[in-house]
C-alpha cells in the first residue's frame, strides 16, 4: 500500500451477491462487532476529507488519521450526534450488554471532572452522595445495556502493521469490494465507460445486440 | 506472558471451490484468519462459511473423546482401546456370521484423499464391497455420464478460466450462494463483455448476474437442453469439424432432435421460446462458450441423462478443450472429487477402475498383497434399503449425516435402528450419530496433514496447524488403527506415505507427490502422471479419454413429449448461502445461524394468496414420505406452483422421495411434490 491516505474502499453493488462474509470479516477484526452492513450492497464509511461527523463531535473523539476516519473509543460517549451528522448512516449502532466492574460507577469510567450522578446508580440509606470514584463502595456485578456507535476505521491497523488490505475487501468472494488507489479507480472508470461505449457501438454498427 | 503465535496457511473444509487461507494459531488454539491473495482461485477471499474457520475449531461441542451407547440408549465415555477393540471384534463377528458382505462403509467427502484411500482400503480388504460416499447424492450422474461421454467424469476447466469465456449458459446452479468465489470470474467474464444466461426455476443471486434468466418450469432440463440442441441444429450453427474429427455417434442424436418441436417444448418448458433462440444462437456462435451446472441437473429421476444432455450440446458447438470452453460440473464438497478419485465409490476402485473389471481389478489387489478384491457393491441409496431387507448388519459411517442428507429421514432412522452395529466417526454428535452404539471423535481438518482435491481437479496440500482437542484423532489414525486391529496391515501410516502409495496406484496422480504438493500454494491438477508433468489444467485439449480417443454423443432416455407435472406443489429443495449441506456444522455456528436460524418455505404470492397463508406464518408440508412443520416466506422468487425448502435443516429431508436415477442411483431431491397445509388456530 504506497500511500495509504490515497486509497478507498470502492464497492459495486452490481457485484455484491449478498453472502454477509465482509459483515464476518469485519466483526473478526474488530473485537466482535461489524463495521459494513449488507444493505442491497454493503455501506461503510467514504472517510471523507471534510467529515462532517468530526465537526459534530463535541468531544473530539473522532480523528483523521493517514486520511482514515477513526472514533477514538476511549473519548467516545455514544451521544450518537455523529449518527446524524453523516450523510450516509455509515456511522453503526450496536446494543451491547457492558459490565460494570464493581466499585465502579456505572457509566464508562470517562474522566470528567462535573460528572452528575447517573440514574441508574441505586440508591440506598447507607449510600450518600459520592463526588469522586474512589469513593463508591458498590460491589454488586451491574449490566447495562448500552448503544454502542461505531464506524469504519479502514482496517488503519492492519494495513499499518502489515500493509494489508481492509478485512472486507480481502474476503468479498466476488470482487465486489475493493480497495484501490482514487486516483487509479478514477481513470480505470473511464476507461470502462468507453470499454462499455465501444462494445456497444460497435454492437449497434453490426446490428447484433451486444 | 509470552504467546506463541503463528500462522498456518490452510485448505477450507467447506466446498469444493478449495480456498486456501492462513490460520492464525495462538497458545495451540485458533485465534483467527489471514487472508492470503495469492491463490488462484479465491485470491484471498473467503465466503461467509469460510470466515467461521476459528468459530469452528473452538466450538464447545465438539466430540472429544470415544462414546459407547448401549442398548437402552444410555451412553458413557471409553477409552480408545476399548472402542476400538470393540468395535473390531464385532465386526469380525459379524463376518463370521453373516459374510463381510453384510458389512457397509460410508466414506467421506470432507476428509482427506489419503484418509479416503485408507478407508475404501480397509473396507476391501476386510472383504466387503459396499464402500460408498455422499458424491451418490451429487454428482454422481455427472461421473456417469460425463465418463461415458469424454472418458472422464470431472470438470474440465478451471475456476478462473471463466473469465475467458464469451458465453456462460448457467443451468441448475446456484453458485454465488454454494461456491461464492466462482462468481467473481464470471463477473469478470462478463465486464469483458460476456453473455451469461442463467436456467433456474428460481430466481437467485447467481440468476440476478444473468442476461436473461429461463425461469423454467421444474423437471423440465432435459427438453430444455435438447430444444436449444435442436435449434442449434435447425440454424447450422452446429460445429462439424469439430464433430467429424473429435466425436462419434453424432447420427443417432441427429436424427432425434430432428424431430424436436421447439415451439411446444417452449410451451413445456415454460419459457418464451425466444428465450431458447437466443441462448441457441448466443452458445453456438460465441467464440468460446462454458457450461456451469449443480444439483439442479443432477438431483433427478433423470439425472444422468440431463448431465449428458449438457455434454451434448457441448460437443455439438466443439466447445470443449481449450479456455473459456469447457463443462464446469460444480462438485460440492472440499474433498468430493478425491473421495471419488481415491475410489471410495461402489463401483470403482481408486483411479476408476472398474470394480466389476476382474483384470485391472486384480492388478490392484496385487498392489495391496492380496489376490483379488470384492466386486461392485451397493451405494449410498440403496445401503438403506439393503439393511430395511436385513442384508446389511452393521454400518461404519465416517464423517457423513445420512440421517439428514439422505432422502425419506423416517426410513434411514428405521434402517439405522435395525443395525446390529453403527458406528460413527465425526467431529459433532450429529443426527446421525445419536444412533450410534460406538461414536469415535474426530479431528478437524486443520488438526491434521492431508491433500484434498477440490473441483478444478487441483489437488492441495493442508497442513496440520493445531493439535485436535482433548482424545479427538485424525481419521487416519482411527481408520490405521482399526486396519492393524483388523490383521490388514502392520504399521500406521503417515499421510505422506499414503500418497506416495497413492502415487503408485493411481496414474492420474502419478506425478502429485507430497514434496511438490506441500511447497505449492496452488497445488497440482490432474492428470499428472509423473514427477516432472506441471499438471493438466484444461482437459480434453487434444485428445478425449476414451479408448479410440473421440468423445461420444448419447442420446437420452427421457422421454421428450411429456413433462412431468408435480400437483398441487413442485418441492424444490436446495441450499442457501450461509448454511452448508445438512446443517450439522453450521447449525451450531452463532456467526452463520443468525442470518437463517430456522426453516423456511419459499411460497409465490399469488398461491400464498389463495391458500390464505401469510408470510411468517407456519404451515404443514406434507409428501407421500412425511409431514412436517415450517415457517412460510411469501416472494416472487420461485415461479407459481412451486415451492423451496432449504435442506440444512432435518425436516426437508422427511419429505423427500427414495425413487433414484437408474444408471447414477442418485435420488431425485428435486423431483418431489407436495401439498400444503394452513396450521389454522
Amino acid at each position: 500500500m504506497q500511500s495509504m491516505a490515497s486509497w478507498k474502499i470502492f464497492i459495486n453493488p452490481e457485484r455484491c451477491i449478498g453472502c454477509h462474509a465482509c459483515e464476518m470479516a469485519c466483526e473478526q477484526t474488530h473485537g466482535g462487532i461489524s463495521n459494513i452492513k449488507v444493505q442491497c450492497a454493503p455501506v461503510f464509511c467514504r472517510h471523507c476529507e471534510v467529515p462532517p461527523c468530526v465537526t459534530a463531535c463535541y468531544r473530539n473523539a473522532i480523528e483523521m488519521r493517514n486520511g482514515k476516519i477513526l472514533l477514538i473509543k476511549d473519548l467516545c460517549t455514544n451521544c450518537g450526534i455523529c449518527v446524524f451528522a453523516c450523510p450516509f448512516g455509515a456511522i453503526m449502532t450496536t446494543t451491547i450488554t457492558r459490565q460494570i466492574e464493581p466499585g465502579k460507577k456505572a457509566h464508562s469510567a470517562v474522566p470528567c471532572h462535573s460528572e452528575a450522578r447517573s440514574a441508574e446508580e441505586p440508591h440506598t440509606e447507607h449510600e450518600k452522595p459520592k463526588r469522586s470514584l474512589a469513593d463508591a463502595r458498590d460491589d454488586t456485578p451491574r449490566e447495562r445495556q448500552i448503544v454502542l456507535v461505531h464506524k469504519c476505521d479502514g482496517c488503519l491497523e492492519r494495513a499499518e502493521a502489515s500493509g494489508a488490505r481492509p478485512a472486507c475487501a480481502a474476503t468479498c468472494p466476488s470482487g465486489a469490494i475493493e480497495c484501490k488507489d482514487i486516483a487509479q479507480a478514477s481513470s480505470l472508470k473511464r476507461v470502462r465507460t468507453y470499454e462499455v461505449h465501444l462494445v456497444t457501438h460497435l454492437a449497434h454498427r453490426e446490428g447484433t445486440s451486444p | 506472558m509470552m504467546v506463541k503465535k503463528n500462522k498456518v496457511s490452510v485448505i477450507c473444509p467447506y466446498c469444493g471451490a478449495g480456498c486456501r487461507f492462513g490460520l492464525i494459531v495462538e497458545n495451540g488454539r485458533a485465534a483467527g484468519i489471514d487472508y492470503e491473495p495469492d491463490h488462484p482461485v479465491a485470491l484471498g477471499a473467503l465466503c461467509p462459511k469460510g470466515n467461521s474457520a476459528v468459530e469452528l475449531l473452538n466450538h464447545p461441542e465438539r466430540l472429544t473423546f470415544p462414546i459407547r451407547r448401549e442398548h437402552n440408549g444410555t451412553t458413557r465415555r471409553i477409552t480408545w482401546d476399548e472402542a476400538l477393540q470393540f468395535v473390531a471384534s464385532k465386526l469380525r463377528q459379524i463376518r463370521e456370521d453373516f459374510g463381510a458382505d453384510a458389512v457397509g462403509f460410508l466414506a467421506s467427502a470432507k476428509v482427506s484423499n489419503e484418509e479416503n484411500y485408507l478407508f475404501q482400503k480397509l473396507a476391501r480388504l476386510f472383504g466387503s464391497p459396499h464402500v460408498d460416499h455422499c458424491a451418490r447424492l451429487c454428482h454422481s450422474p455427472s461421473i456417469v455420464a460425463l465418463s461415458r461421454a469424454f472418458g472422464s467424469g470431472a470438470m474440465t476447466n478451471p475456476i478462473p478460466d471463466l473469465e475467458n469465456s464469451r458465453c456462460i449458459l448457467i443451468i441448475g446452479s446456484n453458485f454465488s450462494e454454494n461456491h461464492p468465489v466462482v462468481s467473481r470470474w464470471v463477473l469478470n467474464a462478463k465486464d469483458r463483455g460476456a453473455f451469461i444466461i442463467a436456467v433456474d426455476p428460481r430466481k437467485t443471486p447467481t440468476t440476478e448476474i444473468a442476461h436473461i434468466h429461463l425461469m423454467i418450469r421444474p423437471g423440465t432440463d432435459g427438453i430444455l437442453l435438447n430444444a436449444i440442441m435442436a435449434q442449434i441444429l435447425r440454424e447450422g450453427l452446429a460445429n462439424y469439424d469439430f464433430i467429424a474429427s473429435r466425436t462419434e455417434g453424432f447420427e443417432r442424436l441427429k436424427n432425434k432432435l430432428q424431430q424436436f418441436d421447439i415451439i411446444k417444448a417452449a410451451e413445456q418448458v415454460g419459457v418464451p421460446v425466444e428465450d431458447i433462440v437466443i441462448t441457441a444462437r448466443k452458445y453456438a456462435t460465441s467464440p468460446s462458450s462454458a457450461i456451469i451446472y449443480c444439483m439442479g441437473i443432477t438431483q433427478h429421476r433423470h439425472g444422468t441423462d440431463y448431465a449428458a444432455s449438457c455434454a451434448n450440446l457441448a460437443l455439438l458447438c466443439g466447445h470443449i478443450g481449450r479456455s473459456g470452453a469447457g463443462i464446469f460440473p460444480l462438485r460440492g464438497q472440499n474433498n468430493v472429487q478425491g473421495a471419488s478419485d481415491m475410489g471410495a465409490l461402489a463401483e470403482f476402485l481408486p483411479g476408476y477402475v472398474r470394480t466389476d473389471d476382474v483384470k485391472k481389478r486384480q492388478l490392484v489387489a496385487k498392489l495391496w498383497g492380496c489376490e483379488d478384491l470384492p466386486s461392485s457393491g451397493l451405494s449410498v441409496t440403496e445401503i438403506i434399503g439393503a439393511i430395511l431387507d436385513g442384508k446389511i448388519k452393521a454400518l461404519f459411517v465416517m464423517g457423513e449425516n445420512p440421517i439428514v442428507s439422505d432422502p425419506c429421514s423416517s426410513e434411514t432412522e428405521k434402517a439405522l435402528s435395525m443395525l446390529d452395529l453403527l458406528v460413527v466417526q465425526d467431529i459433532f454428535m450429529t443426527e446421525t450419530a445419536n444412533f450410534a452404539h460406538v461414536v469415535l471423535p474426530a479431528a478437524m481438518w486443520a488438526e491434521k496433514s492431508g491433500s484434498y482435491t477440490n473441483t478444478e481437479r487441483r489437488v492441495q496440500w493442508s497442513p496440520k496447524a493445531l493439535n485436535p482437542p482433548n482424545e479427538a484423532k485424525s481419521d487416519l489414525w482411527i481408520i490405521g488403527n482399526l486396519g492393524k486391529l483388523l490383521g490388514l496391515w502392520d504399521t500406521l501410516p503417515q499421510p505422506e506415505d499414503i500418497l506416495r502409495e497413492i502415487n503408485q496406484v493411481v496414474p492420474f496422480y502419478g506425478g502429485i507427490t507430497p514434496e511438490r504438493i506441500a511447497k505449492s500454494k496452488e497445488g497440482l491438477i490432474w492428470p499428472c502422471p509423473d514427477e516432472h508433468h506441471p499438471g493438466t489444467p484444461i482437459l480434453y485439449s487434444e485428445k478425449f479419454h476414451r479408448e479410440n480417443e473421440r468423445a461420444t454423443f448419447t442420446v437420452p432416455e427421457i422421454d421428450f413429449e411429456t413433462p412431468r407435472s408435480f400437483e398441487p406443489f413442485s418441492l424444490i429443495t436446495g441450499r442457501v448461502v450461509v448454511h452448508y449441506n445438512s446443517g450439522s456444522i453450521t447449525r451450531k455456528l452463532p456467526s452463520l445461524l443468525r442470518y437463517t436460524p430456522k426453516l423456511e418455505l419459499t411460497i409465490h404470492p399469488s398461491d400464498a394468496g389463495e391458500l390464505g397463508i401469510k408470510d411468517g406464518s407456519t404451515v404443514l408440508v406434507k409428501t407421500v414420505k412425511g409431514t412436517v412443520e415450517t415457517v412460510v416466506k411469501v416472494s416472487p422468487s420461485v415461479r407459481q406452483g412451486s415451492v423451496f425448502m432449504p435442506f440444512h435443516f432435518p425436516e426437508t429431508n422427511r419429505l423427500t422421495p427414495k425413487d433414484l436415477d437408474p444408471m447414477a442411483r442418485i435420488p431425485s431431491f428435486k423431483d418431489a411434490q407436495c401439498q400444503l397445509i394452513r396450521k389454522d388456530k
